[in-house]
């Protein structure tokens, strides 16, 4: 039986006259059990970019690692092989009509590996309709599955379809099921993958060594498998009269949830936050209140898990109107260390997106506050990210200079992982 | 229309797509409900699945209302529409012995816990029989909360012996009812020796103030600085009971009331409950209810804002228009009140809003009151007094010396003092009047 655990960190206590209120809520699952636990069969779709700029080596990988995948996902789960170019196709199962899933077992996982093994790179880039394959495989099962999740590998930006097209694509997935996106080579854009992964509440990395590929897609199957817990929803309740001035996920990544709140009722909404393992997730909540009288305390939120529609843990954000300079002025340590890696993922991704458009001046700036950020909240991983693209003079600083020659795999794995969190140092 | 259950799905077979079956667009909806992403006249919103309709809190049990906005308190101990903070028992409760008496003690706002303590007990009649008391915790003392709700009750379960079936003629009762008095605040005093641990370096100390409502005669008794007011419909209030405060120590010698209620010792009292207190035995004088009007018994939370009769006289009035406009909208919020729905505010809800008016001027302090109403219909003549002794004592007036108040006896009791129905010769209003004493 899964357990739910909630904390907040916050200061509760605002000036006279004070309005915002800041909470980083952390909630934690622990027993979540196997992927399926919930009595429904887990489901998942294997989406390969058969797409002719794959090539002999990248498609012989991507086959490689899609059969490591295959052979990850335990029998008992339903499963179906995509193969994606400017269309989409169905490659496994090999039915015409009707479940377009199957069971995995013996005999389907080597009928899945036969069907892999004949992948041909031909063809073109359309994401968005190898979403709505997937979508379309999902639902041609009914309510049979639980976990509904796909990998998605690509090579290529997404050129034969358009951008709204890819929008209308994700927009309909969002909810349906959730998507992991790894990219391979260089030539895909990570703003345009994100945004897939973001939306379907999954990740996205570079997989700049094409032999790293099936360890990759093994490490995915496997963390799927262990989302025991199905479509959590996190919700946030304010007081009448209050505003939710944003939501973000701030560990293990960066992800503004503000804009996918959906009303439950007039004072509470509701966000996707997809399967949940054994883990634990920080949310920052800003909450604006009408100021009320010195020594009032009151709730700013109630930020509550719900599984199955019921909430499961809940937290409290308060609010306390002092005016002892002592309370009001002190910054809870959670709330300033994601504040900082929130800046941090944006500093990143603009000072890589300024350097793409040629602006070196601007790039120098983002990039070296990022690398300010980094080194003082301990981010390691950015930190050294960061260093194969710019020279740092001072992190202290953040005064760096751009690299004259970067890898293009360095600054994608800067960008993908712009978004990764640490946690507060102990 | 495509059947569902029959979609034809674009197929990949030997490594290369099946001529005619690629999936630019999703053919009809197979499966479940799928959105079509290529019908223009769908809207972005539509597509996103729709929010689970069961309420956030399920919890049936909540039916605790919202001070603030009455909105319902859910389990977490917060307003589910405003958020404010439910207080606990212990910070805010409400007593209503009977349809004419209504008590209210409260946390105020400064304070972080509720030292004030009350208790109540009365009969249905109006004016036959109440109990009204006030204990108020001594903030710098430990445990003082706990000590002065023990000290509340325990003196409440003895004044409720006060029947006056059980206490002869009016003349003997007033003998009786100031031995009930001392006997109340021992008890009270024993209760809250019972809640400090031995060698306390601070004891829970507390005040303590009762009134009993006898056949439309008020006693009131103290120790410390909470208050028995005697606040009519019209005319003048007056103060039942007199502070064991440096203040009326100061007022006593002279000092006019505001001046000595502000000064920076005017709180420090003389005389409280607690292993440490030297004399616990309450003054007690009474009064015969000259007419309609209130009984207020408060702690210095509520009087410090309003000191004199004819200021927390009006803080009653405007209450009591305070909490029938409630009561009216209220009604309101109803389709169709019941015809038994009085439109006239009961006397808790008259104390909460007096409670309430007290939080608004800063509730510095814990705030309790509790009122009885009283006077309404026709009161019987003033018992005729029968003892021979005969003092010129009256009701304490505002702000008057109080050096014509009669001595204290041998045992400290300050004789009981009874008021007759006086009428002002102009206004025709009652007054509180000097009389003779009851014996």
């Amino acid at each position: 039986m899964a357990t739910f655990t909630s904390t907040v960190y916050q200061n509760e206590f605002l000036p006279d006259g004070g309005t915002d209120v800041n909470a980083i809520v952390r909630l934690g699952v622990s027993g979540a059990g196997r992927a399926g636990a919930s009595g429904k069969a887990p489901g998942e779709i294997i989406i390969v970019d058969t797409s002719g700029s794959m090539g002999q080596v990248n498609m012989a990988a991507a086959k490689n690692a899609a059969m490591t995948a295959v052979d990850t996902i335990a029998d008992g789960t339903f499963f179906a092989v995509v193969a994606g170019t400017h269309e989409a196709y169905l490659a496994y199962p090999m039915v015409r009509t009707g479940r377009g899933m199957v069971e995995m077992n013996p005999r389907t996982r080597a009928e899945a590996k036969q069907a892999i093994s004949w992948f041909n790179a031909e063809g073109g880039t359309a994401i968005g309709a190898w979403l709505n394959l997937a979508r379309a495989l999902f639902g041609s099962m009914g309510d049979a599955l639980g976990n509904k999740h796909a990998l998605l590998l690509t090579d290529g930006e997404d050129r034969d379809e358009s951008q709204a097209d890819l929008d209308m694509a994700i927009r309909a997935s969002m909810g349906v099921f959730q998507c992991d996106c790894r990219g391979v080579g260089t030539d895909w854009i990570v703003s345009e993958i994100r945004k897939v992964s973001s939306a379907l509440l999954g990740t996205v990395d570079i997989i700049p060594d094409p032999s790293r590929m099936a360890a990759e897609f093994a490490s995915i199957m496997q963390a799927s498998a262990s989302r025991g817990v199905t479509d959590a929803e996190l919700r946030v309740w304010v007081p009448q009269g209050a505003q939710v001035l944003f939501v973000r996920q701030v560990s293990p990544t960066v992800d503004d949830l503000t804009a996918r709140g959906v009303p439950v009722n007039p004072l509470t909404s509701g966000y996707p936050t997809g399967s949940w393992s054994d883990e634990e997730r920080d949310y920052h909540v800003g909450v604006r209140l009408p100021a009320k009288a010195l020594g009032q305390e009151q709730l700013a939120a109630r930020v509550q898990l719900v599984v199955d529609g019921q909430p499961v843990t809940q937290g409290l954000v308060k609010a306390t109107w002092s005016n002892d300079a002592a309370l009001t002025t002190r910054i809870s340590p959670e709330v300033a260390h994601y504040t900082g890696q929130t800046e941090l993922a944006a500093a990143i991704q603009e000072g890589l997106a300024a350097k793409a458009s040629g602006d070196e001046a601007g790039a120098t700036t983002k990039l070296g506050r990022a690398i300010q950020l980094a080194v003082a909240s301990g981010n390691e991983e950015a930190t050294s990210k960061l260093k194969k693209v710019v020279d740092v003079v001072d992190a202290g600083t953040g005064t760096v200079r751009l690299k004259r020659a970067v890898d293009k795999a360095d600054e994608m794995a800067l960008d993908t992982a712009s978004t990764k969190t640490t946690r507060i140092k102990g | 229309m495509t059947d569902p259950a029959e979609p034809a799905w674009p197929q990949f077979s030997q490594g290369r797509p099946v001529a005619g079956t690629g999936w630019k667009q999703p053919p009809g909806q197979p499966g479940a409900a799928v959105p079509r992403p290529d019908d223009p006249t769908v809207v972005d919103a539509s597509l996103i699945p729709a929010p689970d309709p069961t309420p956030v809190a399920a919890e049936p049990a909540a039916s605790k209302l919202c001070l603030q906005c009455g909105g319902e308190v859910d389990t977490d101990g917060y307003c589910t529409q405003c958020g404010a903070k439910a207080p606990t028992e212990r910070e805010h409760f409400e007593e209503s012995p009977a349809a004419w008496v209504g008590a209210v003690c409260d946390r105020g706002v400064k304070h972080a816990r509720n030292e004030d303590a009350l208790a109540t007990d009365a009969d249905e009649a109006m004016g036959s029989r109440a109990v009204l008391v006030v204990c108020d915790g001594v903030t710098t003392s430990t445990d003082s909360d706990v000590a002065a709700l023990a000290a509340a009750r325990a003196a409440r379960d003895v004044l409720v012996e006060g029947r006056p079936e059980d206490m002869g003629t009016p003349a003997s009762r007033s003998a009786a009812v100031s031995g009930l008095f001392a006997r109340a605040a021992a008890v009270a005093n024993d209760a809250v020796a019972h809640h400090t641990a031995a060698g306390e370096k601070n004891p829970a100390a507390c005040t303590f103030v009762a009134a009993l409502v006898l056949d439309n005669v008020v006693y009131a008794g103290n120790v410390g600085d909470s208050r028995a007011y005697w606040l009519p419909d019209s005319g003048d209030g007056a103060i039942l009971t007199r502070d064991d405060s440096m203040a009326e120590d100061s007022i006593a010698s002279g000092v006019p009331r505001k001046q000595a209620e502000t000064a920076a010792d005017a709180h420090t009292i003389t005389r409280w409950l607690g292993v440490d207190a030297a004399d616990v035995v309450p003054q007690v004088a009474s009064m015969h209810v000259p007419g309609p009007g209130w009984v207020l018994v408060c702690s210095d939370g509520l009087w410090n804002y309003a000191s004199e009769p004819s200021e927390i006289g009006k803080v009653v009035s405007d209450a009591v228009g305070t909490a029938n406009s409630w009561r009216e909208k209220s009604r309101q919020a109803i389709a169709q009140p019941p015809a038994t729905e009085s439109t006239v505010s009961t006397p808790v809800e008259i104390a909460r809003a007096m409670v309430n008016w007290a939080i608004a001027q800063g509730g510095h302090d814990n705030i309790s009151a509790c009122l009885a109403r009283v006077g309404d219909k026709p009161v019987p003549a003033a018992p005729v007094v029968v003892d021979g002794e005969i003092a010129t004592s009256k009701i304490m007036p505002s702000g008057a010396s109080q050096t014509d108040q009669p001595s204290a006896s041998a045992n400290g009791v300050r004789e009981p003092v009874a008021a007759t129905t006086a009428y002002d010769p102009i206004t025709h209003e009652p007054v509180p009047a000097t009389t003779p004493l009851e014996g």
